[in-house]
Formats: structure tokens, sequence, C-alpha cells
């Protein structure tokens, strides 16, 4: 019976955060559960979703990627770029995902075969491709073509009431979570995030499993800045530059809820983390108190699950349990 | 004679980023001509390397100590707001630069404490610490330049804006610093301890070093230096409170400080490394603004040159492991 209290404590807690949440935005701005505010939240949410999802495969592989929330600003403005030459927007979206692809797989060249430290390489090759991002437009806003080409249909368009990125998000969600979690393909993630050397006797590849991690990370993640560059309207070279903090919060609330990087996690931190945004821009607060808010969710994440779940240790504090 | 010839090859390897400089230098001399060697722009890259040199102090023993601050660039704006904020509130400038550097301690011990007390990961952590102070920063006036009114009169501004024998006082100040935390690095136990930390934290800690503290004094001296930055830049480059003045430092501390690590110690980030580190970057940037380049050329160089110093760094760590040790994978 403890052991069942313990193992559901922070799903109940996470539940009662998000209530808390949810009530008190309703309670300062009465149309904060209108329809029309949670079609906006689902739209602001499929994003985060989308490109928390690729970090949490990285972040089970026991490594960290700072480069996503840079080189998917490559891709949005990559696609805004070929939308503008007069492409048609479907390959010109295809480019920009195969861009974050590339990315990510450059990413996971450097850790994965190189052995290069991963934080900083990371944030090398991340600057490197925001870098390049200015080579489009230098910069600026690149607008033409945006509203002939119909691009804001892939964030916009309805079916059955309900917007297409939901539909991208559910799908990805599906996939990653088959992927992950019911898959040999997915153990191996796992097993490289607990021990690699164990991991790799047991007959993993370990190299290329860092790899493809760091291949899907950039790839979500170019998926999520295309979404956001259709929603905007033009092409924005600092699109995907606030994913940083609501994706590490999502899949630390998700690894503190769940205790281990996980689909469904991640999803519900992403929401809670939305759910946060939106409600302070509903009531004219500007993002960054928001961000002041999330910033404090995400150290009470990491001080819930430390405190909770002692026994089951992820690989980064299980790593740091020789330190005093 | 292994040992030796190790030695023989590192020996070499440790004049490599004094040859960057050079290289630099020369390179720049070839493409910008007379213009680069002008007295003034070499003072310029002087005050930018003392100014940024000063901010990554802290941070230095941090990457030292085999851990991550991502959360300096955003002090430095927090402190820079702080300080802006206090001097229009009429504050006597040496007090307000003394409160501002007091909000950086309270960054360093609020990362320090959940790293060390609660052993998060100091990346998500310093992340973490980094939204907060950027969301204060940016709350403190609504997220816009606050400008200091009578900055001009003000001693302290005067003070930042002399020479000593034709050398910006910026400079002066980040040599100086740059002596004592030589020392301090060198001649003193926290010094060896932070290297010893990163070599192997459960064999330090086993041997009666409280190595809670010293991890604690490194979190705290990176954020009281990045607050020390933020407070140089509103003196002598901004002339006003910056809210979202790191966004440029992030890139270029971390290209410093890995630089760094390819000077003095071979493949461990020090301060004489980063002085060096700090030379170079500031000369790139004076080089490339001088050339008309645009970002995007600038964000990929420090970027290359970033991934440069991390393969040296790995390098040198991977020699220590014996070879026996090593799995195919690896």
């Amino acid at each position: 019976m403890k052991r069942y209290l313990s193992d559901r404590l922070p799903v109940v807690l996470f539940a009662l955060l998000f209530l808390a949440v949810v009530v008190t935005f309703q309670c300062l701005q009465p149309t904060f559960l209108s329809s029309a505010n949670i079609v906006n939240m689902m739209q602001s949410v499929s994003t985060t979703v989308i490109a928390a999802i690729g970090l949490t495969f990285v972040i089970a592989i026991g490594r960290s990627d700072i480069s996503f929330y840079m080189s998917c600003c490559f891709c949005g403005v990559l696609m805004a770029w070929l939308v503008s030459l007069g492409w048609h927007p479907v390959p010109a979206i295809l480019c920009g995902v195969a861009a974050g692809a590339a990315w990510g797989s450059v990413s996971g060249f450097a850790v994965g075969k190189l052995k290069l430290p991963d934080i900083i390489t990371t944030i090398a090759i991340g600057s490197i491709a925001f870098g390049l991002g200015y080579l489009f437009s230098d910069g600026a806003f690149i607008m033409q073509n945006f509203i002939e080409a119909k691009t804001h249909y892939l964030s916009q368009y309805l079916v059955l009431g309900i917007p297409l990125p939901v539909y991208v998000m559910a799908a990805v969600m599906v996939l990653s979570y088959y992927l992950l979690e019911r898959s040999r393909f997915g153990r191996a993630f796992y097993a490289v995030g607990a021990t690699e050397k164990a991991a790799y006797l047991s007959g993993v590849n370990v190299n290329r499993t860092i790899v493809l991690a760091y291949v899907i990370c950039g790839t979500l993640a170019s998926v999520a800045a295309l979404i956001m560059t259709a929603r905007q309207g033009y092409g924005n070279v600092k699109i995907g530059m606030n994913l940083l903090m609501p994706c590490f919060t999502a899949v630390y609330i998700g690894m503190s809820v769940f205790k281990r990087p996980c689909v469904v996690g991640t999803a519900l931190g992403a929401l809670l983390v939305t759910a946060i945004a939106t409600g302070f821009t509903s009531i004219n607060i500007p993002f960054y108190v928001s961000n002041l808010v999330t910033g404090f969710v995400l150290i009470l994440a990491i001080l819930l699950s430390k405190v909770v779940v002692r026994e089951k240790q992820p690989r980064m504090a299980a790593k740091e349990a020789g330190r005093t | 004679m292994k040992g030796t010839r190790i030695s023989g090859r590192l020996i070499r390897m440790e004049y490599a980023l004094l040859m960057v400089l050079l290289l630099v230098f020369l390179l720049f001399s070839l493409l910008c001509g007379q213009a680069f060697y002008q007295v003034y722009n070499l003072m310029n890259i002087l005050k930018a390397a003392g100014s940024i040199a000063i901010l990554v102090l802290g941070l230095t023993w941090v990457i030292g100590a085999n851990e991550m601050d991502a959360s300096f660039p955003e002090v430095a704006s927090c402190a820079s707001m702080v300080f802006a904020l206090l001097l229009n509130g009429k504050t006597d400038p040496m007090l307000a630069a003394g409160a501002s550097l007091l909000v950086g301690v309270g960054f360093g011990c609020l990362t320090s404490l959940l790293v060390v007390r609660f052993r998060f990961h100091s990346l998500i952590t310093t992340i973490a610490t980094s939204t907060i102070a950027g969301a204060i920063a940016n709350i403190l006036y609504n997220g816009s330049v606050l400008s200091i009114k009578g900055l001009n009169s003000a001693a302290l501004y005067k003070f930042f804006g002399r020479t000593v024998l034709g050398f910006p006082i910026v400079f002066v100040i980040a040599i100086g610093l740059y002596a004592a935390a030589f020392l301090v690095q060198e001649k003193t136990r926290f010094g060896h301890y932070v290297y010893a930390l990163a070599e192997n934290r459960q064999a330090v800690t086993e041997a009666g070093v409280k190595s809670g503290r010293v991890l604690t004094a490194a979190f705290v001296l990176s954020s009281f230096f990045a607050a020390f930055g933020g407070i140089v830049y509103v003196l002598t480059v901004y002339k006003s409170g910056q809210p979202s003045m790191g966004s440029s430092f992030f890139l270029n501390g971390f290209t410093i400080v890995f630089l760094g690590a390819m000077a003095l110690r071979l493949g461990k980030a020090n301060v004489v490394g980063t002085f060096i580190g700090a030379l170079v970057l500031s000369a790139l940037t004076s080089g490339l603004t001088m050339l008309g380049s645009g970002f995007a050329v600038g964000q990929v160089i420090k970027g290359l040159l970033l991934i440069m110093g991390v393969a040296v760094v790995t390098a040198y760590r991977r020699k220590i492991v014996p070879k026996g040790s090593k799995m195919k994978y690896e």
C-alpha cells in the first residue's frame, strides 16, 4: 500500500498543481477556458510537445541537447526563404524538416561518434546553425508569398474543429510512444542512458543510438519551428529562441512525475508549462513574468523528483550521487 | 619513456592558443591593412577584452571543475538592470554597484544550493536560474532599456573612462584581477581542489576534501564576476541598463573559456588561457566588424573555435584514461 502510494503521489501532486493553475487563471480571466482560448492553447501546446518529445529521446540516453532550439531557427527561416522564392509549401516544409534532421545528425555525429562532450559541443553547433540562419535575409523578416502560398494552413487549418498541429502532435506522440517505450528499438535508448557499458555488452549499438537520438531531436524541433513560422506568418530567424526553457521544463516535469523521461510525462509537462504561459498572456501580463514562474516550476519539479523518488534515479542524478 | 613523449607533445600544444592569437592578428592585418593596427583600435580591442575577461573569470573555474554554468549572461543583464535602477533612484554609485554584486552572489548561492545540496544537474539548474534572472531583469523596467540619467558626472563613470599609461583602465583592472586569480589557482588549496574535482570527484570527497564548499565557491564566484562584468559593461559600453545584454555573452563566454583550455594547463580551463582567449575573441570581433562581415560569419567562426577548444580538451582527457579500460564503442 505504501509502495502504491509513493508511486502515485507524484501523479496526484501534478494533477493538483495543474488544477490549481487552471482554476487560478479561470478565476482571474473568465475567458481562460473559452473554446477560442482552448484552441489557441492547443496550437501552442502542440509545438512545445513536439519539440520536447524530441528532447526526451536525448535526455533518455543521458545526454543534453542545447542545439535544437537554435538549429530549428535555421529550419524555420529556410522554409520561409524557399516559400518566398515561389516554392510550393510542401517541398519547402520537407526541406525544413530535412535541414532539422541534418543539424541533428551533425550534433549526433559530434557527440556519438567523435565523443565530444554533449553540452558544449551542441552549444557550438547550435550557434553555427543559428548564425547560418542569418544568411537568408540577414535577420530581416521574410514575408513574400506567405499569404499566397497559404502557409498558414500548417498551423490554422481546422480539421473537425481542431487545428492541424494538434494532429501532428498526436501522430508524433503515438509514434514516439511506441518507438521509445514499446519496442526493442526504444529499450536501447534507456539502456544507453542507464549504463553505456552494460548496453554495449548486451548488444546495443551505443554510438548509433546516440546519433539517432540527436537526429530525432533535431527533426522534431524543426517541425515545431515550421509550425511556429506558419503561425506567425513570416520567416523570423529568432523563431525558436524561446523553446529551450519550456522543453527542458516539460521533460523534467515528466521525469518527476513518471520517474524517467517518457512521452506521456513530457506531454503533461508541456501542457502545464503552456497553461501557465497562456494564462499569463490572457490576463495581459508580459511573457517574462511567466518565464519567472516557469523557472521556479522547473526547480520545483526537480526538487519533487529528488524528494519523492529516492530509488530508481536517472543516470544524471546517479552519476552525481558520489558528491557531497 | 612514454611519459616524456606525452609531455614533449604537450609542451608544444600549450603554445597553440598564442599561435591562434598571432594568426588572428596577422590575418586581420593582411585583410584590413593599417586600420587594424591604429593605436585607437588596439586600445579598443584591449578594452573589450578586459570587459569580457572580467565577466568570464569565475566561469573558468566552474568549467575547470567539470561543471556547467549557463546562467552567467542573464546574471550580468540582471545586475546591469539593478545597477541602473539604483543609480536612477539617486543611490550612491558605489552602493549601487555593491548591491548589484550582491544580486550576483545571490544567484550564485541559489545555483550552488540546488547543485550542491540537492544534487541537481548543473546545466538544468543554471538554465532555470538564468531564466529567473532574465525574467527579473525584464520585470525591473518592463523589459525595456533603462538609460541612466546623469551618469556622465558620476565619479565611478569617470574612473572607468580613464587610462593608465595609455591603456584603458578596464584592461588594467582585468590584468590585476587575473593576476590575483592566477595566484589563487596555482598557490591555494582551492585552486588545486577545483581541478581535482574534475579528475575524480569521489576520490576527492573520500580524501576528506569538503568538495561541496569548493563547488559552492566556484558557482558563487562565477555569478559574482558575471554581475561585475555586467556593471563594467554598463559603465564602459552601454551607459544604460540592458535587460537582454546577455544574448551575445553566451557563445562568446564559452568560446573564450574553452579556447583558454588550450593554454598553460592543457585540456583544463584556466585563468591565463581565458585571458588570452578573451584577447583572441576581441581581436576577431574587431577585425570582422572592420571587414563589415555579417552576424553569420562571426557566429560560425566562434562556433568552430569553440569546437576546436572542446576537441583539444577531450583529446587530452582521453589520454588520461588507459587504453585497456576502454570499450570498442568509446
